[in-house]
């Protein structure tokens, strides 16, 4: 679904991202791992063309989006759920989610299932962006990129400054999200957040993947989670 | 005493209301784009003369108004799509192609009209004076104040209550991410600068019967339009309406109490609103 093959990525000219590959396959759910800083940021905003790679490319569904607009990138059905949450503070919560709603097939997201998923926007949907707590900033940011219908969700840091009952509250939702077959991309500080829901993790350290494996034998290898997660 | 106070707080109103169709769009295209629109006064003479050729040829001041507006606002967009997009947020470039445009329409109306001042004529129905308490009040200058009111209602409830408006406010909040929840920004941009550019051309034909239009015009009212932004608050609605009612106001009673210190008195609340509020009144970002 989506595949990045060796993209380097810059900021004026400090040099980010130092040639990343990586694979997201249909229906899986890859999670990239890191401290801060080390560039998970800025592979989301290559992605979605918010800061686009100057060498290398990205395919998503065979398509090659390296230098594409961002509306144009999301508008191929690819949801951003971005760090720092970024609600429009001067809309509703019920406008951000109208001017990101996209239709689509028969099982789509609608008003009606999104506040499903998260009863307490319907309470607040009349209130402005800016009114909202942190963690209903999160749903929202959720909601805002399910109900654009995408077949491919990119998280990033979802669980950021989230009370754990929270945290516990997206990780459910992750967990349905991924039960129906939705592919995601998920970037996280917060290992044993996101082994419960990975079929593959990265790691990343100064703009470089240190190590890919399964969950499992991320988790059971303690050198990389010391020197690389700080766990 | 009253009688002064009454005449002089409904020219400046009438004023304010010119300056508010002037001033909302280049409140919005600085909010959008971050376009700091030096041709945005031209686009105010641009209108004042057009109109008055079409109103010349046509006798009709109706068609004046909306020739001027509808030619200036294409030219706003070819300035947008043709030019401006290819600097995106690079402040400075940006500027000086602004700028650069300004100084040919300056020019253009040189050649085109001359350096003479004309005087739009009042259209036949709005002709006269009315009697308010106990002045006598042009019925222009109220025709004026109820034209931006109507204007500035519209923009508001466009704004505020349709999924457009909701996509705009979007654009002005967070540029970049409206473009990730996959808001075509540059094309709300183009109708942005188009629409202010509508809005400002249309306002020198309304005000043409009042101000007339002359060489200067364009740069004389883009200093005060930017007073309206900066003390309104960069891309807010609100803070232009209430911002050009301010100066409207302060512009005219400096003029008309202390005429010798007119910049003053409308500078000088200016560098303390932003003294205390440096976003301006109603200003997000």
């Amino acid at each position: 679904m989506l595949r990045v093959i060796d993209i380097h990525t810059y900021y004026g000219d400090s040099y980010v991202l130092q040639g990343i590959s990586l694979e997201v396959a249909k229906g899986t759910v890859v999670a990239l791992l890191g401290r801060n800083g080390v560039g998970k940021t800025t592979l989301i905003r290559s992605i979605v063309g918010f800061t686009p790679a100057r060498r290398g490319q990205i395919l998503f569904n065979e398509m090659d989006i390296t230098r594409l607009s961002s509306y144009k990138i999301i508008r191929l059905r690819m949801g951003l759920v971005p760090q720092g949450r970024r609600i429009f503070p001067s809309l509703t919560v019920k406008e951000n989610l109208a001017i990101a709603a996209r239709t689509s097939g028969s099982q789509a997201w609608d008003f009606e299932k999104v506040f499903a998923l998260f009863p307490r926007l319907r309470e607040r949907d009349r209130h402005r962006g800016n009114e909202l707590s942190g963690g209903e900033q999160q749903m929202l940011a959720i909601a805002r990129a399910l109900i654009s219908n995408p077949i491919f969700l990119l998280m990033d840091e979802p669980t950021e400054g989230l009370a754990p009952v929270l945290v516990r509250e997206v990780g459910d939702a992750i967990r349905q999200l991924k039960g129906e077959g939705l592919s995601i991309f998920l970037v996280e500080q917060n290992l044993s957040f996101a082994i419960k829901f990975a079929d593959y993790t990265h790691v990343m350290s100064k703009g470089k993947i240190v190590h890919s494996s399964t969950p499992q034998e991320l988790w059971e290898n303690r050198e990389i989670k010391e020197r690389y997660l700080g766990v | 005493m009253i009688e002064f106070l009454l005449v002089q707080t409904l020219n400046g109103l009438s004023f304010g209301a010119l300056l508010f169709l002037l001033a909302s769009g280049l409140s919005l295209i600085y909010g959008v784009m971050k376009i700091v629109n030096i041709a945005h006064g031209s686009y105010f003479m641009l209108g004042a003369y057009i109109g008055l050729s079409v109103i010349l040829r046509t006798k009709s001041f109706v068609l004046g108004a909306f020739a001027g507006g509808l030619a200036v606002g294409a030219v706003g967009l070819v300035m947008e799509r043709g030019f401006l997009r290819k600097f995106p947020l690079r402040a400075l470039p940006q500027m000086m192609i602004t700028l650069g445009f300004a100084l040919v329409f300056r020019d253009l109306a040189l050649l085109i009209w001359g350096g003479d001042p004309y005087t739009l004529p009042c259209p036949e129905f709005l002709k006269g004076s009315t009697q308010i308490y106990k002045i006598i009040f042009p019925i222009y200058r109220l025709f004026v104040i109820g034209v931006a009111t109507v204007v500035a209602v519209s923009l508001w409830l466009f704004n505020d209550k349709t999924l457009i408006g909701a996509k705009l406010r979007a654009a002005v909040d967070d540029h970049e991410m409206a473009g990730g929840v996959g808001l075509n920004v540059p094309l709300i941009s183009g109708c942005m600068f188009g629409l202010g550019a509508f809005l400002a051309a249309f306002g020198g034909v309304i005000g043409g019967p009042i101000f007339g239009v002359y060489p200067g015009l364009d740069f004389e009212l883009l200093s005060l339009a930017f007073v309206v932004v900066i003390v309104g608050g960069r891309g807010s609605l609100k803070g232009s309406a209430v911002g050009s009612i301010l100066v409207g106001l302060v512009d005219n009673f400096g003029k008309a109490l202390v005429p010798e210190l007119s910049y003053f008195t409308l500078f000088a609340p200016m560098a303390i609103i932003v003294a205390v509020k440096p976003k301006g009144l109603f200003g997000r970002d």
